[in-house]
């Protein structure tokens, strides 16, 4: 199953810019570090980058932007997929 | 180019793609218009100041150079309520938010350019109303006083 997003927000520059385009894969998928996840927090879904696993469900998730960002630890069940692409 | 991107930018043209917020800050739900409301109280005393002032350069450049600052520094505060605060619900009870945050834009940019005391106190007059939805989204009722600044203009604050 795939899902088109539209990028708003500067944290995941430069790889990801404000109003960038990307396709999503929420098909069972393999995490690791250094992957580019779509995630929900409360009502919004969020692009980060995996910065740590912990066990099979626990995931450190932060931005590329250092100076505009923080860390999350978030719940595997929270991960809506896992970026594909820009198109 | 890749048959999937184009896909993608097919399917764009029927629906919306969602939205994956790449925010600056964390969501920590602490969201607060004082900031904004201190700022254009700022940009109306720097006005004020100005219009004191006479041919004084040195002390019109410092006063001028705090107008800016504090006029960006509203619109800032403005736009990041309205980007991570507000939700779809609050903006169907109030209509006017959109146009209101778009006038605040525009005033604030207008009392940088100008040394007018009258955009400024305009700014301070659409930052208050702000204030006033936004307290209201929360079930805070708010009231208008007189500032304890000496802009001596109103003020709109949380009855907390």
């Amino acid at each position: 199953m795939l899902k088109r997003y539209l990028v708003k927000g500067h944290s995941m520059e430069p790889a990801f810019r404000n109003g960038d385009k990307l396709l999503v894969s929420s098909l069972l998928f393999k995490l690791k570090k250094d992957d580019v996840i779509v995630f929900k927090n409360g009502n919004r879904d969020y692009l980060k980058r995996i910065k740590a696993v912990f066990g099979k469900s626990g995931f450190l998730v932060t931005g590329d932007n250092k100076g505009h960002t923080g860390s999350w630890k978030i719940a595997r069940k929270q991960i809506k997929g896992k970026l594909l692409m820009k198109y | 180019m890749n048959i999937m991107k184009i896909a993608a930018k097919i399917a764009d043209k029927f629906s919306k793609p969602g939205v994956a917020y790449a925010h600056c800050d964390i969501p920590c739900g602490i969201y607060d218009p004082h900031a904004a409301q201190v700022a254009a109280h700022t940009v109306v005393r720097m006005a004020q100041l100005i219009g004191k002032t006479g041919d004084d350069a040195h002390a019109v450049a410092r006063y001028a150079k705090v107008k800016e600052e504090h006029a960006e520094l509203c619109k800032h505060e403005i736009r990041i309520i309205w980007g991570d605060y507000f939700k779809p619900e609050m903006l169907e009870k109030h209509k006017e938010l959109h146009g209101l945050v778009w006038n605040i834009m525009k005033a604030a940019s207008k009392a940088r350019q100008e040394a007018s005391a009258q955009a400024a106190e305009e700014l301070l007059e659409q930052v208050n109303r702000f204030a006033e939805i936004f307290w209201e989204t929360k079930g805070v009722k708010t009231y208008k006083t007189k500032a304890p600044y000496p802009t001596e203009k109103e003020i709109v604050l949380p009855r907390l």
